[in-house]
C-alpha cells in the first residue's frame, strides 16, 4: 500500500512535469505557467496566498521536526 | 484595496467589483480551510500562519489595512539576477551545511519571510500591453489544469494522512509526502540542491504579476 500512496505522488508530479513541457511544444493550446502566474498574481491576494504556500514549505521541511 | 482596478492587461475588460471580490474571497477560503486542516493534524504554528494570512487578506478587502507600499516597474538587471544568484547558492549551501531544524535554517527561512513580506504586499504597476486574445482559451486551459493537478495532489496528501492516523498499525503505508521527503533532507547534499530549488522558485514566484 506504501508503493500505491507514493506513486500518487510520483504520478501528480509527472502530470505537473507534463503541463510544463506541452505548454513548451503548444503554448496556444496550454499556456506556459509563467504566462498564467503573470495575469493571476496581478491581485494582492493571489500573489500573498501563492508566495505564502511556497515560503511555508521552507518551513515546514527546514524549520520544524516531523512530528514523532 | 489600492490597487483594486489596477494591473489588467489592457484591452481585457476589467472583472467587475463583485467578480474581484469573489475571486479575494476564495484566496481567504483557501487559506482558512489550509489553517483548519492544520489545527486538525495537530500543529498549531502552521495554523496561526495561515489563520493569521487569511485575516490579513479579509483586513485589506474591507480597507482596515493600508500600507503604502509600491512596487517599482524598472526592468531587472543582469547585476540583479546575478546578485539573486549569489545569495541563492550562499543560503543553500549554508543550510546544506548546518544541522536540520537548527537555528540558522530558521534564520534564513523568517529572514527570507520578513524580506519577501513587502515585495508581495506592494502594489503593481498597471500593465502596457496585453496578451493576444487568442491565449484566452490557452491561459484558461492551463489555469484549470494546473489548479486540477495540485488540488488532486492536496487531496491525496490530505486521504494520506487521514488513513495513516486513523488505521493504527497502517502508518508506513499511507506516508505524507514530507514523510517521504525527510530522509532526502537529511542527506546534506540531497537538502542543497532542494533548498536551492525552493529559493529559486520563490524568486521566480515574486518576479511574476509584474508588467514587462
Amino acid at each position: 500500500m506504501r508503493d500505491v500512496t507514493t506513486a500518487g505522488f510520483v504520478v501528480c508530479g509527472l502530470l505537473l512535469a507534463a503541463l510544463v513541457v506541452q505548454a513548451r511544444i503548444a503554448p496556444r493550446t496550454v499556456a506556459r505557467l509563467s504566462t498564467v502566474l503573470d495575469l493571476v498574481m496581478t491581485d494582492r491576494a493571489a500573489r500573498f496566498t501563492i508566495v505564502l504556500f511556497w515560503w511555508w514549505i521552507g518551513w515546514h521541511f527546514l524549520v520544524v521536526p516531523p512530528q514523532p | 484595496m489600492a490597487e483594486r482596478e489596477r494591473a489588467l492587461p489592457a484591452g481585457r475588460s476589467a472583472p467587475s467589483a463583485r467578480v474581484l471580490a469573489l475571486t479575494r474571497l476564495a484566496w481567504v477560503a483557501v487559506l482558512v480551510v489550509t489553517a483548519v486542516f492544520h489545527v486538525v493534524r495537530g500543529a498549531p504554528v502552521d495554523a496561526w500562519i495561515y489563520g493569521l494570512g487569511a485575516a490579513v487578506l479579509v483586513l485589506d478587502q474591507v480597507g482596515w489595512l493600508r500600507i503604502p507600499l509600491r512596487l517599482r516597474t524598472d526592468r531587472e538587471t543582469l547585476s540583479r539576477r546575478i546578485l539573486a544568484g549569489v545569495l541563492i547558492a550562499v543560503a543553500a549551501l549554508t543550510v546544506a551545511v548546518t544541522p536540520l531544524y537548527g537555528p540558522t535554517d530558521t534564520a534564513i527561512v523568517v529572514g527570507l519571510g520578513v524580506l519577501v513580506l513587502p515585495v508581495v504586499w506592494a502594489d503593481r504597476a498597471a500593465a502596457t500591453g496585453a496578451p493576444p486574445l487568442s491565449t484566452t482559451h490557452a491561459l484558461r486551459r492551463a489555469a484549470i489544469l494546473w489548479s486540477a493537478v495540485i488540488a488532486a495532489g492536496c487531496l491525496w496528501e490530505i486521504a494520506a494522512f487521514f488513513l495513516g492516523r486513523d488505521l493504527p498499525g497502517r502508518e508506513q503505508d499511507f506516508p505524507a509526502l514530507s514523510d517521504l521527503l525527510d530522509p532526502v533532507l537529511a542527506w546534506q547534499p540531497a537538502r542543497g540542491v532542494l533548498v536551492a530549488l525552493w529559493l529559486l522558485g520563490g524568486y521566480a514566484l515574486v518576479r511574476r504579476g509584474r508588467t514587462r
